[in-house]
């Protein structure tokens, strides 16, 4: 009897995870509608929506950035816009829509290092996302076990193959390392936008502190600590400061 | 022991109860104040001293008593508070009584010369209220007959006060004693002395209500300068100095600098020659200073409200810079007006470029014409538009009160050449052309039949241990035993190679035995397969893999034969071949003696090698 609701199970599950893409699908398409007849408001309703019920698409993050940026509100437009570059760094429309949108901010930071190879390698790094460092990391290690295969199987080609071996190796647990820090870079120092309009930053995590600078809407912070309801904030131009943490949306 | 030990016991029980019977007499006392009464140290003081009110309260069983309640004093002002008390316990008949004795000091300073009266100092307690009796006080010019009694020395000399004010003064001479809100004001305190000082420490420090103070100079020791003030030589020591900068109008009385001076008194009495210390309190002269208010005619906005002279200096550390690349400029201000008080001066570009206040230097210079403040404002400039940038500030308009004129600070600009393409003009970092540049933001993602949600990792999942996992174990495992055989099998071989000799001994030997049986075909067996297993062994390999062809080429690898063994050799392995396919089967034992000895001594020698 057991048996027999295991299997009922395992066939309802695809069926009932299949119902529910569908049912998300729909909403999705009827939202697209809404967007295309100039409801903005009403399709934005509709892509939160999916986004609450957890549906994580480059497609549907792309489409809420771009609603947003109709509406006026370019803090969370360019916050979605990275959320889909995230997923699908590759994606041409996505980065069109955020440098335009980028240069249409209020305040154009100018990174602190801004020589071109500096540039290069921030223009590199938009291009790595974490499902990128694992499958690079995966691959490596299954060319290791390979590589590592074939020297023991292969005693008379053992010159050649243990080269190979070691490379294939070092590589793998360079990767690993690598993955490792840029996963703990992402998790202990996201990147964030500011979504309203303007924020104070001031000197210290107190409330009686001066202020340092403001950033504005659609500005783009790195989170460097967190101490209660405080962070303190790093600028790409450099500054740095405190505020508070409900006036960031984290990417 | 035991029984000293008990006694002990015994005792302390005892004495405890009696400490418990006690205790419970003592929260049956009654509490109550039993006196309270006022007095002053003298009753006749002059203007420049003080009068020591003291209040005794004695009480009985009182723990916490409730401060006196002073009468209003407007011609006396209360410069020090102080509060002491003894306590004495009595026990009378197991009954405890605490009796303490609880005296609060006032030092009053006279404001006005007269005859006053102190009114009664009261303390309510318990709903009851204790008085004292009214006190008169006279106050008179200069030093009261009571107050010079304070002028001796321990033996009851007398010090003639007006020459000691002679001999040891302080002076302190404001530079200017009307000034506009603003100005500085310099005051400088002087000691001056002609006698031996003993010790000299701080009592009170001016207080300087109505100015913003900078300090300029504390001495820390004694100096010995000379200095001749009406035909007298003094020495003299800068006590201290200080930059006032008023902040409102008004006729301000400043308080005086008191020192606790001890200083050596010599008489002409025979012991007095050596001098006999004596203390006494030294404050420097009033100080009156009229501020006026900043004359009209000035600016309704962006008066910076520096008052004095004002030199402003724009600089820079380089003359180019590429657009988007950061430099510096720096703001040095240089003022005897108070440049603590006001903001750092805003940066006017002239292009377009992004400008942050990076660092702030506070410093001061002491000239003769005063007390120069400077401030070094550090601004960081980017650049980004390509061109000759010039760098200015915004307008900075101080009084002047030489001239008696609102000044605008007017300093040269600094200019920067800025090459390189413009920031603006940079092309975006993705796609190129109109379309690219401009943003599509019409254009949707289009509708699908299915929305699945994406995994923003694969890391974390249990894919991805479970192939860590299964891949690095396996790799490991099959490492493992490759290895491991790999080993065994090269300990087999070395095993082989150590172990041929013996093995081919063994081998021969058994030969011998057939031999001597007269099994001659199965001796030349032997032979031969002795040879062979021994240059097999050696090898490494198996006798199987040693043939009569390639034994030769193998033995040569492994010994480097000289001609005779590569003789014997062939010999052995000939003779062999041919006693065992040989047709005829009549064998000579002697001949295979022959080729037994042959062998042997072949594997003695290379053995050898």
């Amino acid at each position: 009897m057991k048996r027999v609701c295991l299997l009922v199970c395992l066939i309802l599950l695809p069926v009932s995870m299949l119902c529910a893409a569908t049912d998300y699908a729909s909403l999705y398409n009827e939202a697209n509608d809404r967007y295309a007849a100039g409801q903005y408001q009403e399709a934005l309703d509709l892509y939160s929506d999916l986004l609450e019920r957890g549906v994580v698409n480059p497609s549907l993050y792309y489409n809420t950035a771009n609603t947003y940026f109709k509406l006026g509100q370019i803090g969370y437009a360019r916050l979605y816009y990275e959320r889909a570059l995230r997923l699908s760094p590759f994606d041409r429309d996505v980065r069109n829509n955020l440098s335009y949108l980028e240069g249409s901010l209020s305040e154009r930071i100018v990174p602190l290092y801004s020589e071109s190879i500096f540039k290069n390698f921030s223009k590199i790094g938009t291009y790595i996302n974490e499902r990128m460092v694992t499958y690079i990391e995966l691959f490596l290690l299954t060319a290791f076990a390979a590589v590592t295969h074939l020297f023991l199987l292969l005693p008379s080609m053992r010159d050649k193959t243990r080269r190979w071996m070691y490379t294939s190796g070092i590589l793998f647990f360079l990767s690993l390392g690598c993955g490792v820090l840029y996963r703990m870079q992402t998790k202990h120092h996201p990147r964030g936008v500011v979504t309203r309009a303007q924020v104070e930053v001031l000197s210290a995590p107190v409330e009686e502190s001066d202020a340092s600078f403001v950033l504005h809407e659609g500005g783009e912070v790195l989170l460097k600590e967190s101490r209660g309801e405080w962070i303190r904030v790093w600028v790409p131009d450099g500054r740095e400061g405190w505020t508070k943490a409900n006036m960031f949306d984290f990417i | 022991m035991e029984r000293r030990k008990r006694t002990g016991n015994r005792i302390l029980i005892a004495a405890v109860c009696v400490l418990l019977f006690c205790g419970v007499q003592t929260s049956f006392s009654s509490e109550r104040i039993v006196s309270l009464d006022a007095a002053v140290d003298r009753s006749k003081v002059g203007i420049d001293d003080t009068v020591i009110l003291t209040v005794t309260a004695h009480t009985e069983n009182v723990k916490a008593l409730p401060s006196p309640r002073l009468p209003d004093l407007p011609e006396f002002s209360v410069v020090n508070e102080q509060t002491g008390s003894s306590l004495s316990i009595t026990i009378v008949n197991g009954k405890k009584t605490q009796k303490r004795e609880q005296r609060y000091i006032y030092t009053l300073k006279p404001l006005k010369e007269g005859t006053f009266v102190i009114d009664a100092v009261s303390i309510q307690y318990k709903g009851v209220t204790y008085s004292t009796s009214p006190l008169t006080v006279t106050v008179v010019e200069g030093y009261s007959q009571d107050a010079a009694k304070e002028y001796m020395l321990d033996d009851g000399t007398p010090i003639d006060i007006g020459k000691l004010r002679r001999d040891i003064f302080i002076r302190v001479k404001p530079a200017e004693t009307s000034v506009v809100v603003g100005q500085q004001v310099v005051l400088s305190y002087k000691l001056y002395s002609r006698i031996d000082i003993d010790s000299i420490s701080l009592k009170s420090a001016p207080e300087f209500a109505g100015f913003y103070k900078e300090d300029i100079y504390n001495a820390t020791k004694l100096e010995n300068r000379r200095e001749v003030i009406e035909e007298e030589v003094y020495e003299t020591t800068l006590l201290k100095k200080v930059a006032l900068y008023p902040i409102k109008p008004g006729t301000f009385s400043l308080n005086p600098l008191v020192l606790e001076t001890t200083v050596i008194v010599k008489s002409e009495d025979p012991f007095g020659i050596f001098g006999r210390p004596f203390t006494f309190q030294l404050r420097s002269n009033d100080v009156e200073i009229e501020v006026k208010p900043l004359p009209p005619g000035g600016p309704s906005a962006g008066f910076s409200h520096i008052v004095g002279d004002l030199t402003l200096e724009i600089t820079g550390r380089e003359r180019t810079v590429a657009a988007g690349e950061s430099t510096a400029c720096y703001v040095v201000m240089k003022s005897t007006g108070n440049l603590g008080s006001i903001n750092p001066p805003q940066l006017l570009l002239s292009k377009r470029g992004r400008v942050y206040l990076s660092d702030t230097k506070a410093d001061r210079v002491e000239e003769k014409d005063g007390l120069y403040l400077t401030r070094r404002y550090e601004y960081t400039i980017i650049p980004e538009e390509s061109g000759t940038l010039k760098v200015d500030v915004e307008n900075i308009v101080f009084y002047h009160p030489d001239s008696g004129q609102y000044i605008v600070a007017d300093p040269d600009p600094f200019t920067i050449s800025v090459t390189g393409k413009s920031i603006a003009e940079e092309t975006l970092i993705t796609g190129s052309g109109i379309k690219a540049r401009r943003g599509n933001f019409s254009f949707i993602k289009k509708d699908v039949k299915r929305l699945t949600g994406m995994e923003t990792s694969l890391f974390g999942s249990r894919y991805y241990y479970l192939y860590h996992a299964v891949l690095i174990l396996w790799t490991g495992i099959f490492f493992l035993i490759k290895s491991k055989r790999e080993s065994l099998k090269q300990n087999r071989t070395l095993f082989r190679q150590v172990k041929a000799y013996k093995t081919a001994k063994a081998i021969l030997d058994g030969a011998k035995s057939h031999l001597e049986r007269g099994e001659l075909q199965d001796s030349v067996k032997e032979i031969n397969l002795a040879l062979f297993t021994y240059i097999a062994h050696k090898d490494g390999t198996s006798p199987q893999d040693v043939t009569a062809k390639n034994i030769l080429p193998v033995s040569e690898r492994l010994f480097q034969l000289d001609e005779r063994q590569k003789e014997d050799l062939r010999d052995v392995v000939d003779s062999c071949t041919a006693f065992m396919f040989s047709k005829r089967k009549s064998k000579e034992g002697s001949q295979v003696s022959k080729l037994l000895e042959l062998t042997v001594r072949l594997i003695d020698s290379l053995e050898r090698r």
